[in-house]
């Protein structure tokens, strides 16, 4: 956590910033903005782009009529241009007790992420909205558009720190259900989050699926979780889970490594499973990946950026 | 397996098996980690069943090794007991059999090994027949004597079953023929001294392969129980052992012709002792260089009978004969390239002697008959002189230069290698081999005292010793002599014939030279008409003028034996080989010891051949022939394997309590590695 406070303003560095420029978040649905924008909208619109023609009907704006047109047919039409709007990029963080763990710290690389991905949708005046939650929506910072509010969401994620207490575990079905009824803006959604919720995933995805959203999801899992020898579980131990306090006791060999490590691995492709059954993107990353490789290269790959 | 006391064990299994079941229960103190989630480890505990405490139990290795260390204590607690074959007599003598055969490696490493592990079990037996009484004195001790051609004590009555286990171990092996007649002699004494002592019967352990010398006759050792422990492979040898397997060069020895001495004839005979059929080479090499290979295929061998049958099949027996020209000396040397289970005798070697014919001084004022006799008896060279000229004679001059190397062409060198006194007996003794007819050398262990003049005219020869060399084929009843006169002779002196009057011919050996004298005249006799005459004649001339060459024209020893070497010059002489051998010379010739192992054995200085290189073969067929026998006679009843034996209960707690430590040592390990994986 020490780590976390420490390297809060290292977020983003400027150098990284300036290969971020390039990038934009890509959606894979035209989906519908509020304001105009960089973005091509199913709407006709104001733009310079000629889209189609349509009959003049009572009402319509006579500077959009096409006079030459009139001249040879004695018909009035009336021009049309495709629509610009922005997009709606909602960046969904978990600060569980359960992120504040791993070295490399799972919830300060989450937050390197949500910046950089906040950075790219605010420097193409999409409309970013920044969540936190644990148990429920912990926070949010809605509406930042353009470069002037690059640092207030840096200032945002900076002041995450994972939610202390002992009973507060995360519920993702709830904090779903929630960010759906808050977010009623169609856009881009991306989740980050280590997915270790002792619910149904698949309830949770149910909130966030269908055609009104894209769903990003990026789970994050810390070297010690993917190989429990490299966080020194070894011999007759006592686990105790670091959100609610549960005790498990082990006596670990090497078969119970083995069955650790297979069960992890059917756990990641359940998540999987479940996300591609509501059409939403899953991605998987350890955080020994340096994040800049994850930002500039994976994500990408699968689509996210562009 | 039984136990003394089992009850005191069961009780205290049942206190502390479930003790340490339940302290296992309660033993765990776990470290506690943070972790992100217990999901995946709940969903991994659950599938590996480890929370159900008899599915825990199942799975720890640590727990089954205490659990054996536990089981291994309480068996020692029980006290176990084993039956062994012991001693119901308090005292015993292990003779151990280290003879060529018990190099055999049908059994790994060898049979001298087994034999060696046979006697420390019997020791720790007997140590464990102490200890049941309570007291280690009530052992009564054992004595260790080892055996081949002769017999050794290796370690006198004791009751230190550290000094008994020692001495067998330095038990070393040999290549020598066994007889088990001077150990049986050798413990003669220990007996008649305890069976005065005690009325404790004594038992011998005769740990042998029973190829004995004399092993059919009957030997006898009253006052003991004698048992024979059987070693190797065979009809009545061990179970598990392989089946023997020798091919064995059984005789082997080196003629040169009479009459043209470069021609070299070997002998060989070669035997197959296994149970199959046999293919091999034998390759003859002259100082290392291969002369001859002749391929041979034996039948397999008879299967064993006593020796009062022996069996008349020879199949399995082949004679070979080399003929070659060499007048020189050489290393010959006989090996098959068979792979048997012996080795000793698959190489045997001797040293050719060069060529050569004898030069043989005749003193005498004449004599046609001794002339004539000599002549026939192949001498190269007769010379005469009469008993003055003999006396004007420097004495050291009349002795031959040694062997001429050269061959027999080039017989140079003064002297003679036998002088015959005829009817005068000479002021001096010669350093020669010498003959006296009617004469006697001026020794003191002999003398001729003439006969009187009221002895009977004529007299026969009562007996002669046929067994002589000088006498072989030699018939001496129908000579008559005249005035034979009669011989006194020293205890030093062998006595060869004896008339009616006393002894007429005997031999002595004094400083190395040996001197034949008969105390006739035989030109008062009719002995040089009769076929006998040049038959001794010819065996005197030759066995003197050549010694051990008269027969063979090489020198070879077989294990066991003795060599004198004739040496010219003073000091220390060593032979390498596979024994080092060393000797001080005395008297112009040194004795060496006791040849014990087979091979080659060569000089350290310059020696006149063929004594600079000596071969030491085996040449035992009863050592080659390697098959166990199931029965060893000895004194009125044979010692057999089914002799009745007792069995008594040994403790073998010891054992569980080493075991239970490895295990603990094993659990250890094991703990410190899980620890730091």
């Amino acid at each position: 956590m020490a780590e976390t406070i420490a390297q809060a303003d290292k977020l983003l560095t400027a150098e990284f910033m300036h290969q971020l420029d390039k990038l934009d978040v890509m959606s894979r649905k035209m989906l519908r903005g509020k304001t105009q924008g960089e973005r091509r909208s199913k709407k006709k619109g104001q733009s310079v782009e000629f889209a189609d023609y349509r009959s003049y009907v009572v009402g319509d704006d006579l500077r959009h009529i096409d006079w030459n047109l009139y001249a040879r047919l004695d018909k009035l039409f009336l021009r049309l241009f495709m629509e610009e709007e922005d997009l709606s990029v909602s960046i969904v963080l978990d600060i569980t007790k359960s992120m504040d763990f791993g070295e490399p710290n799972k919830l300060l690389y989450a937050k390197r992420v949500a910046a950089a991905l906040g950075y790219i949708g605010l420097t193409h005046y999409n409309r970013v909205n920044l969540y936190t939650f644990a148990d429920t929506i912990t926070d949010m910072a809605l509406g930042m558009r353009g470069r002037r509010p690059i640092p207030r969401m840096l200032k945002f994620l900076e002041g995450q720190q994972a939610i202390e207490g002992e009973h507060v575990s995360g519920n993702l079905a709830s904090v779903c259900k929630r960010l759906a009824m808050i977010q009623r803006q169609p856009g881009v959604i991306i989740l980050l989050s280590d997915f270790f919720d002792k619910g149904d995933m698949a309830d949770a995805l149910r909130y966030l699926g269908g055609d009104k959203h894209d769903v990003y999801t990026i789970q994050l899992l810390a070297p010690q979780e993917v190989d429990p020898a490299k966080g020194n579980i070894l011999g007759d131990l006592r686990l105790r889970d670091i959100e609610d306090g549960d005790i498990a006791e082990v006596s670990v060999s090497p078969a119970l490594l083995r069955r650790y490590k297979a069960n992890l691995q059917a756990y990641c492709h359940h998540v999987r499973e479940q996300c591609l059954k509501r059409g939403v993107a899953y991605m998987i990353s350890e955080t020994d990946v340096p994040f800049e490789t994850l930002v500039l290269k994976y994500l990408r790959q699968r689509g996210l950026l562009g | 397996m039984g136990f003394l006391s089992p009850i005191t064990a069961l009780i205290a299994a049942g206190i502390a098996i479930p003790l340490l079941v339940s302290l296992y229960f309660l033993k765990l103190r776990r470290r506690q980690v943070m972790i992100s989630s217990t999901l995946l480890w709940k969903k991994a505990i659950q599938d590996m069943q480890v929370n159900s405490p008899f599915q825990r139990l199942r799975k720890s290795l640590l727990l089954l090794l205490q659990l054996l260390i536990l089981g291994a204590l309480l068996f020692a607690m029980a006290r176990p007991t084993l039956e062994t074959v012991a001693s119901p007599g308090q005292r015993v003598v292990i003779v151990i059999d280290h003879s060529a055969s018990m190099n055999a490696t049908d059994i790994s490493p060898t049979r001298l090994d087994e034999a060696k592990e046979a006697a420390i079990e019997l020791i720790d037996n007997l140590n464990a027949v102490g200890e049941s009484d309570g007291s280690s004195e009530a052992a009564g001790g054992a004595m260790v004597v080892s055996f081949a051609q002769g017999a050794r004590v290796r370690q006198s009555l004791s009751n230190d079953p550290a000094k008994l286990r020692d001495a067998v171990r330095r038990i070393e092996p040999t290549d020598q023929v066994s007889q088990l007649g001077p150990a049986l002699n050798l413990i003669e004494p220990y007996i008649q001294a305890i069976s005065d002592d005690e009325s404790d019967k004594l038992v011998v352990y005769i740990i042998s392969d029973g190829r004995v010398l004399g092993g059919g006759q009957t030997m006898s050792l009253a006052g003991a129980e004698l048992r024979y422990i059987p070693i190797g492979g065979g009809p009545g040898g061990m179970a598990g052992a392989a089946d023997p397997d020798n091919l064995g060069i059984i005789s082997f020895s080196a003629r040169r012709d009479f009459d043209k001495p470069e021609i070299v004839q070997v002998f060989a005979r070669v035997a197959n002792f296994g149970s199959k059929s046999v293919s091999a080479n034998l390759t003859l090499t002259l100082d290392g260089q291969v002369s001859r290979v002749q391929p041979i295929k034996l039948q397999p061998a008879p299967p064993r009978t006593d020796s009062a049958t022996p069996s008349t099949s020879t199949n399995h027996i082949a004679s070979v004969q080399f003929d070659f020209v060499l007048p020189g000396s050489a290393l010959v040397q006989l090996s098959h390239d068979y792979d048997d289970q012996l080795t000793s005798d698959n190489t045997v070697r001797l040293t050719l002697a060069p060529a050569r014919r004898l030069r043989v001084l005749l003193v005498t004022r004449g004599n046609t008959f001794l002339a004539k006799g000599i002549q026939s008896a192949g001498v190269r060279q007769l010379s005469f002189m009469t008993p003055e000229k003999f006396e004007d004679q420097d004495p050291v001059s009349l002795r031959r230069g040694g062997w001429d190397a050269a061959g027999a062409s080039g017989l140079a060198g003064e002297g003679f290698d036998v002088i015959v006194f005829d009817a005068y007996s000479p002021t001096t003794t010669p350093k020669v081999d010498s003959l006296y007819f009617a004469s006697a050398p001026p020794i003191q262990a002999i003398k001729r005292i003439p006969s009187n003049e009221d002895d009977p005219a004529s007299q026969r020869i009562l007996t002669w010793e046929r067994d002589h060399p000088l006498l072989r084929y030699v018939v001496l009843d129908d000579v008559i002599l005249s005035q034979p006169g009669r011989l006194v002779v020293s205890s030093q002196a062998t006595v060869m014939a004896t008339g009616q009057s006393g002894p007429i011919m005997a031999e002595v050996v004094q400083d190395g030279v040996r001197h034949v004298v008969a105390s006739f005249d035989i030109l008062k006799s009719n002995w040089p008409i009769k076929v006998s005459f040049p038959v001794f004649l010819g065996n005197t001339v030759q066995t003197l003028g050549l010694g051990g060459l008269a027969d063979d024209a090489g020198i070879a020893y077989r294990t066991g034996e003795i060599a004198t070497i004739p040496m010219d010059t003073a000091g220390s002489l060593t032979y390498t080989g596979p024994v080092p051998l060393s000797v001080i010379r005395t008297q112009g010739t040194a004795v060496l010891p006791v040849f014990t192992r087979v091979g080659l054995y060569n000089a350290d200085k310059k020696i006149n051949p063929p004594f600079d290189r000596l071969g030491v073969n085996l040449l035992a067929p009863e050592e080659s022939d390697i098959r166990t026998a199931d029965i060893l006679n000895v004194s009125s009843v044979a010692a057999g394997t089914t002799a009745k034996t007792s069995t008594f209960r040994r403790e073998v707690w010891r054992w569980f309590i080493w075991a239970a430590l490895a295990v603990m040592l094993i659990e250890w390990l094991i703990y410190t590695r899980r620890m730091h994986l």
